[in-house]
C-alpha cells in the first residue's frame, strides 16, 4: 500500500514538473548564487527590444561548462564574472545616457556540450532577456552559439578565452552575419606562432638542442588542443625552417595516464615535446610521470601551469619547464596579484587561473562599451562600439581585428613564455617582456 | 464510477485512440499557445528524443534486444547527412534520407553478425563496442568530421530560421514514427517480437525466425534513429562526437524508456517529455540540478518498476478489474 502511495506521489511530482516545464508563465528571478547582487525586479514584458526594466537593470548572460571535464574553467569564468558584476554594482552601477543601471548576471550550465549551449543561450535571450551573452570558454560551444547570433541582432555575443582559428575563418567569410559576435582573445595560430618563435629563440641561445627538429605532441581532444598542433607545426615551418612531427597523441580531456605515451616518446626521442591540457590534473600527472620515467627532450607546456597549485603539486618535477601563455603574472605583477587577492576574498577556495581575469575584464569591457554607446542594444550601436574599442587592461591591450578577434602582438595582447626556476615562474620570452634568462632543462 | 471502469475495460483501444488524438491536437496547437521560442526548442528536443526512444523501445522493449550502441545510429545519420550536404552541396531534404540509409547500413554491419547470438550479454557488448568504435572514428578523423573541433556551418532545413517550421517537421516525423511502431506492434510481426522477448526457445519452436526477425526490427529502428539524427544535424547546425555519439546519450535513452515505461507505446514518449522538460526546469537549481535529476531517475526506477505509463496503466486497469470482479461476485451471490 505504502509503495503504491509513494508511487502515486512520485507520479504527481513528475507530472507537475512536466507541466511546470511547459508552462508559458515567466517566473521572477530571485537571488541565486548564479546571479550577481542587485535589485531583483519583475521582468519586463516579452519582446527583445526591452532589456532594461523600470528599476534600471541591465542583464548579462553567460553560457559556461559548470559541469563535466571543463568545469574547472567554467567555474573560474563564473567567479570572474560575478566578481566584476558585484564590484560594478557596489560602485553604483554603470552609466547609460545619464542614468545609472545595476547589472544582473545569469549563468547557465551547458556541460561542455554544443547543443546544450545553443539551448541555454536561447533560454537566456528568450526567457531572461539578456543584452549580452558570454558564449562559453570552449570553442566548440561558442561556435555553436555563434551560429544563432544573427537570429538575435539586438544581443551582443562575446566569448571568454576561446582560441579556435575557426572563428576568424567563419567571420571573415560573412562579416555581415556576425556583426554582433566578438572574440576578445587571440587564436590558435597566435599560440603556434609564439611556440615557433620561442623554440627558434631558445635554440639560437643554445638553451635547447633543436638539431634534429623533431617534435612530439600530447594534446587533449578539444578544438583548442587539436588546432594548436596544426598551428605549432605551421609556426615551426616559418620560424625554424620546418620540423618533423614524430608523434601527435590525442587524449580525452581530463586524462591522467600518460605512461604509454611517454614510453613511446622515449623510443622516438624527440627534441621537444609539446603538451596542451586545460585541466590542471592532466598537467600535473604528465609532469610527474615524465619525471618518474626520465626524459631527454625539452618539455613545453600550454595552459595548465597557469592554474593555481601546479608548482605545489608537482614540486621539483616541474623545475625548468617552459610554458605559455603567461598571460597573467599573479606572482610578480602587483596589479595581477591585487586582482588575485580580490578573487580569494570573494571566493576563498577559488582555483585561481587566467580565466578569472579574462571574464572579469570581459564585464568591464562590455560595461564601458554600453556607457560609450549609450545603449545596451547591439543593433543600436553597442556591437559597433564594442568592436571599435581600444581597451587597456592589466594584462594587455584589447583591440579587435576585422575578423572580430583580438590582436596578439607586443603592443596588444602579449603571449609570453615563462619557465619554472627554483619553484617560481619567471617570464623568459619575449626579450622585451622577460625579466629572467631561460636556463636549460635538466 | 462503475460505468467508467466498464468503459475502461471494454473500450481500451478507443480510449487510446482518443488520447492520442488529443495529444496530437495539443502538440499542433502548442506554437499558438507558447510564445517563447525557447519552449518551442524544448518541445522539439522532447519530440526528437521521443522518436529515438520509441525506436529503441521497439527493439529492446518489444524484441528484447538490448542495443547499447543505439546512439551510434543516431550519430551516423547526423554526420552522413551533414557531410553530404556540406561537401557536395546537396539539399538537406535529400541528405536526410541518405543519412538514414547510412544508419541502416551501419546497423546491418552490427546486427547481422551479433543478432544471430541468442545470449543478451553478447549483443549488449557487441552493440556497445560498435557505438564506441564509431565515436572514435568520428573523433579521430578530424580531416573529415573535424572531430571535437565540431562540424559547424551545416546547411539548415529552413533558410529563414523560423523554429516553428522545424517544430512541425519534427511533429510529422514523430507521428510517422509512432504510426510505424503501432503498425509493427499490432501486426503478426509484433506478436513474434513479444514471443521472442518472452521466450526465444518457445518462439523458435513455433517456427519464428529469431535472427531474421531481430535483424529486420533492428533495421527499422536504425532507420528511424538515423533519420532523426539527420534532422538534428540540420536543426542544431553543429555536431561533435561527444554530443551525438557519446555513451551519455545512450544512458539518457535507456532512462527515458525505463521511466516512461519500456514495452509500451506511450511510455518512451512520456519518459522523453518528462526527462527533457525536467532537465530544463531544474536549471534553476544550478549545481544541484544533476544530483536531483539522477535521484529522480533512481527513485522512479525503484518505485515505478513499470515506468510512469506502465504503472499508471496497471493501477487504473487493476482497479477497474478489481471493481468488475467485485460486481461479478455480488451478482453471483445474488
Amino acid at each position: 500500500m505504502m509503495k503504491k502511495v509513494t508511487a502515486l506521489c512520485l507520479l504527481l511530482t513528475l507530472t507537475a514538473s512536466l507541466c511546470g516545464g511547459c508552462a508559458g508563465s515567466v517566473a521572477t528571478s530571485s537571488g541565486t548564487s548564479a546571479e550577481s547582487t542587485g535589485t531583483s525586479t519583475t521582468q519586463s514584458s516579452p519582446g527583445s527590444e526591452q532589456k532594461t526594466t523600470a528599476g534600471g537593470i541591465i542583464k548579462l548572460g553567460a553560457v559556461l561548462p559548470l559541469s563535466g571535464a571543463s568545469a574547472e574553467s567554467g567555474i573560474a569564468c563564473q567567479q570572474g564574472l560575478e566578481l566584476a558584476v558585484a564590484e560594478i554594482n557596489q560602485n553604483g552601477g554603470i552609466e547609460m545616457n545619464g542614468d545609472t543601471y545595476q547589472l544582473k548576471l545569469y549563468c547557465e550550465d551547458d556541460g561542455g556540450s554544443p547543443d546544450q549551449s545553443v539551448s541555454v543561450a536561447t533560454k537566456l535571450i528568450e526567457m531572461d532577456e539578456v543584452s549580452v551573452v558570454y558564449s562559453s570558454c570552449l570553442s566548440s560551444c561558442a561556435l555553436a552559439i555563434m551560429d544563432i547570433c544573427d537570429q538575435y541582432p539586438d544581443v551582443l555575443f562575446t566569448t571568454i578565452e576561446c582560441t579556435s582559428d575557426n572563428f576568424s575563418t567563419i567571420i571573415a567569410q560573412n562579416t555581415e552575419r556576425y556583426v554582433n559576435f566578438y572574440k576578445p582573445y587571440y587564436n590558435s595560430s597566435d599560440y603556434g606562432a609564439a611556440f615557433g618563435e620561442l623554440i627558434a629563440d631558445l635554440s639560437e641561445k643554445g638553451v635547447i638542442d633543436f638539431t634534429n627538429k623533431t617534435v612530439a605532441y600530447i594534446v587533449e581532444d578539444t578544438d583548442a588542443g587539436r588546432s594548436c598542433v596544426k598551428a605549432c607545426e605551421a609556426a615551426l615551418e616559418k620560424f625554424c625552417g620546418g620540423s618533423t612531427t614524430v608523434a601527435a597523441e590525442v587524449v580525452t580531456q581530463g586524462s591522467t595516464d600518460f605512461y604509454s605515451q611517454i614510453n613511446k616518446f622515449k623510443a622516438l626521442n624527440p627534441d621537444v615535446v609539446m603538451t596542451f591540457f586545460v585541466p590542471l590534473n592532466s598537467g600535473v600527472a604528465y609532469t610527474k610521470q615524465v619525471d618518474e620515467i626520465g626524459s631527454d627532450w625539452v618539455d613545453i607546456a600550454f595552459v595548465y601551469p597557469l592554474k593555481a597549485g601546479f608548482v605545489e603539486q608537482t614540486g621539483a618535477a616541474c623545475e625548468g619547464l617552459f610554458w605559455l601563455p603567461m598571460q597573467v603574472d599573479f606572482w610578480n605583477n602587483e596589479e595581477c596579484a591585487a586582482f588575485a587577492d580580490k578573487v580569494y576574498e570573494m571566493f576563498p577556495n577559488a582555483g585561481l587561473n587566467a580565466m578569472h581575469l579574462s571574464s572579469y575584464l570581459g564585464v568591464y569591457m562590455v560595461s564601458d562599451a554600453i556607457t560609450q554607446a549609450g545603449t545596451n542594444n547591439a543593433r543600436d550601436g553597442l556591437a559597433k562600439t564594442y568592436g571599435a574599442m581600444d581597451y587597456q587592461t592589466i594584462n594587455g591591450r584589447y583591440v579587435f581585428k576585422e575578423d572580430h578577434t583580438a590582436i596578439a602582438s607586443p603592443e596588444h595582447l602579449v603571449i609570453s613564455a615563462a619557465q619554472v626556476q627554483n619553484g617560481e615562474y619567471k617570464v623568459v620570452w619575449p626579450a622585451n617582456f622577460a625579466y629572467a634568462e631561460p636556463v636549460a632543462q635538466k | 464510477m462503475q460505468n467508467i471502469y466498464k468503459l475502461i475495460l471494454l473500450r481500451k483501444k478507443q480510449i487510446a485512440f482518443v488520447s492520442a488524438a488529443a495529444a496530437l491536437l495539443t502538440l499542433i496547437a502548442m506554437p499558438f499557445v507558447v510564445t517563447k521560442i525557447y519552449y518551442i526548442h524544448v518541445l522539439i528536443l522532447c519530440m526528437m528524443f521521443s522518436c529515438i526512444t520509441s525506436a529503441w523501445n521497439l527493439i529492446a522493449g518489444y524484441a528484447g534486444v538490448f542495443s547499447f550502441g543505439f546512439q551510434a545510429l543516431f550519430g551516423t545519420g547526423a554526420y552522413v547527412s551533414a557531410l553530404l550536404s556540406i561537401h557536395f552541396g546537396w539539399s538537406p531534404w535529400i541528405t536526410m534520407w541518405m543519412g538514414a540509409a547510412a544508419a541502416m547500413a551501419v546497423g546491418a554491419l552490427v546486427a547481422i553478425p551479433s543478432l544471430k547470438l541468442k545470449e543478451l550479454p553478447y549483443i549488449c557488448i557487441a552493440t556497445l563496442c560498435m557505438g564506441e568504435i564509431i565515436r572514435l572514428i568520428a573523433s579521430n578523423f578530424p580531416e573529415l568530421t573535424r572531430g571535437e573541433l565540431g562540424l559547424s556551418q551545416i546547411p539548415k532545413l529552413f533558410q529563414d530560421n523560423i523554429k516553428v517550421k522545424s517544430y512541425y517537421l519534427m511533429l510529422v516525423i514523430l507521428v510517422v514514427t509512432l504510426m510505424i511502431v503501432v503498425k509493427i506492434v499490432h501486426s503478426p510481426m509484433g506478436m513474434s517480437l513479444k514471443a521472442m522477448r518472452d521466450s526465444q526457445e518457445a518462439s523458435e519452436s513455433l517456427g519464428i525466425n529469431i535472427a531474421g526477425t531481430k535483424i529486420r526490427i533492428y533495421m527499422v529502428g536504425a532507420f528511424i534513429a538515423g533519420f532523426t539524427g539527420a534532422f538534428y544535424a540540420h536543426y542544431m547546425n553543429i555536431l561533435t562526437p561527444t554530443s551525438v555519439l557519446g555513451t551519455a546519450l545512450m544512458t539518457q535513452y535507456v532512462a527515458m524508456c525505463l521511466i516512461g515505461g519500456i514495452g509500451t507505446i506511450a511510455g518512451p514518449i512520456l519518459g522523453s517529455f518528462t526527462i527533457t522538460a525536467s532537465l530544463e526546469l531544474l536549471r534553476k537549481l544550478e549545481d544541484y540540478r544533476l544530483i536531483i535529476y539522477a535521484l529522480l531517475i533512481i527513485v522512479t526506477i525503484i518505485f515505478l518498476r513499470d515506468g510512469i505509463w506502465g504503472t499508471f496503466k496497471s493501477l487504473i486497469i487493476a482497479r477497474a478489474e478489481k471493481h468488475q470482479n467485485r460486481n461479478i461476485k455480488k451478482e453471483t451471490i445474488v
